[in-house]
């Protein structure tokens, strides 16, 4: 039986809970950078020895500030909309949940001054608009015995997506998996915009690598994996990356990455999926509980 | 802490020559915002003696999608991003030789391959660091022209005022210097 819930309530969330709950996290996440990426790279500035870095992480932080002052854009990248419901059981709804954050999107896209740009692009006329064919892209996860919802967003952008990777070796140790993430790292250099975020999935299937990969991208990047040795991996990836020299927008420096984190999942006997979600350093990202009222 | 040099535009030769990789210079003057594959075709279709033509002549060249429009009657920039400049690498070398660019702000840089071309029509390449689309737009006095409107908003060629915009990084110069040898 869930915290503060009973079996003999009902919890209804709406259509319009959802609409309105999508139109706020994008609109947010374009505009206002999370704790953890402005704390980390306020630390990153004290750490860095590199005097171009140095200057480079100010104008980043600069106009993250900007930004989040004047509610204007941080990059005129909105990224694709992606966003991870996590519903809990007890939780009723009674429609179409990614028609309902496709409304919010559209609804936004058309009220917004100044827009946005339009970046759902249909892969064979490449016509742009606000949603399209399965996007926004909606993932969901059920959450057992919770009468709650959360709702994060995080709309990437395709610099970083140009440069991600997936790779399914045999069975392979953490030297063969901190090769493959250095070599990606390496290859995105400056193209991604650094310093980077980087989502790590190790495990599962081809399909549910990547989404390791995405969850790995939504922990505070000052958190480490629970796991202690996939904790002390994150640390030492944060180390070896940042001694790459590749720095800010790749022009040299010890902060090529902000952020290392890793999820694993259980996997078969042969195998070692692993999954390298790149992300710029504006790790755009917005989390919300919907408020579901109860009714007995 | 390394020195910020204000630079006026347009470059002039003794600018083009003492900049050198790894200088952080302000830029203030006019700069010709080109974004898009199809931006760069049609600024190398351009007529020789055509008006737009005569802009982009010794002009610094500028890899960024903006939104523009008209409020109260006067174009207004609300912001502006810096885009990958490696994505018009097939257009550059020529728009550089036919218009005398001498500049090109963008972001990753080119092939080294360029460099040689850099060197003989003296221009240079500025690196600006991405996701500060708000901090760039307070960098734009005004917006002078806007062209070919019936591109997508993005990829219209416009022309800016801009003051102190930067830091931007010499990242290639006129030398055959670049900060992208390792890469």
């Amino acid at each position: 039986v869930s915290k503060g819930g009973a079996l003999d309530t009902t919890y209804n969330l709406t259509f319009e809970q959802v609409v309105s709950a999508s139109a706020c996290l994008y609109r947010e996440s374009l505009t206002t950078l999370p704790g953890d990426i402005t704390e980390t790279l306020k630390s990153a500035l004290k750490k860095e020895k590199n005097i171009r870095a140095k200057e480079i992480l100010k104008t980043l932080m600069t106009s993250a500030l900007t930004s989040r002052e004047k509610g204007q854009y941080l990059c005129t990248d909105p990224g694709l909309p992606f966003f991870y419901l996590k519903i809990g059981g007890l939780v009723t709804f009674d429609f179409d949940i990614e028609e309902a954050v496709k409304e919010g999107i559209a609804k936004l896209g058309d009220e917004s001054y100044p827009p946005f740009f339009p970046m759902a692009t249909d892969p064979v006329n490449r016509n742009r608009s606000y949603v399209g064919e399965k996007v926004p892209v909606v993932t969901y996860d059920i959450i057992p015995h919770s009468h709650r919802v959360e709702m994060i967003c995080i709309p990437k952008g395709s610099g970083g997506q140009q440069y991600s990777r997936v790779e399914m070796f045999g069975v392979v140790g953490f030297e063969t998996v901190k090769k493959f993430v250095v070599e990606t790292v390496q290859t995105a250099s400056g193209k991604a915009c650094p310093p980077l975020v980087v989502g790590i999935g190790i495990g599962g299937t081809f399909e549910t690598v990547t989404k390791l990969s995405g969850e790995a991208l939504i922990r505070d990047i000052r958190k480490r994996n629970g796991r202690p040795e996939i904790g002390t991996l994150e640390l030492e990836l944060l180390h070896e990356l940042n001694a790459l020299n590749i720095g800010p927008m790749g022009l040299g420096g010890n902060t090529t990455v902000i952020g290392v984190n890793v999820e694993i999942g259980g996997t078969t006997s042969v195998l070692t999926p692993v999954a390298v979600n790149v992300c710029c350093w504006a790790r755009r990202m917005t989390r919300k509980n919907i408020f579901v009222r109860g009714h007995s | 802490m390394a020195r910020v040099r204000r630079i006026q535009l347009p470059l002039t030769d003794d600018d083009t020559s003492e900049l050198k990789v790894g200088d952080s210079v302000l830029l203030s003057g006019s700069v010709a915002l080109v974004a898009g594959t199809e931006t760069h075709q049609r600024v190398l279709d351009e007529s020789p003696d055509s008006p737009i033509a005569s802009k982009l002549l010794g002009s610094v060249m500028y890899h960024g999608p903006a939104y523009i429009d008209k409020l109260r009657g006067r174009l207004t920039l609300h912001y502006l991003g810096v885009t990958t400049s490696s994505r018009f690498e097939d257009y550059i070398p020529r728009i550089i030789e036919k218009y005398s660019i001498r500049g090109i702000i963008g972001k990753g840089g080119l092939d080294k391959k360029i460099l040689p071309i850099l060197r003989d029509q003296r221009c240079l390449y500025f690196a600006a660091p991405g996701g500060c689309a708000a901090l760039f737009a307070t960098k734009v006095r005004m917006v002078r022209d806007i062209f070919w409107e019936d591109l997508a908003l993005p990829y219209r060629l416009s022309f800016l005022e801009v003051h102190d915009f930067g830091p931007v990084i010499v990242t290639m110069d006129t030398h055959l210097g670049s900060l992208y040898g390792a890469a």
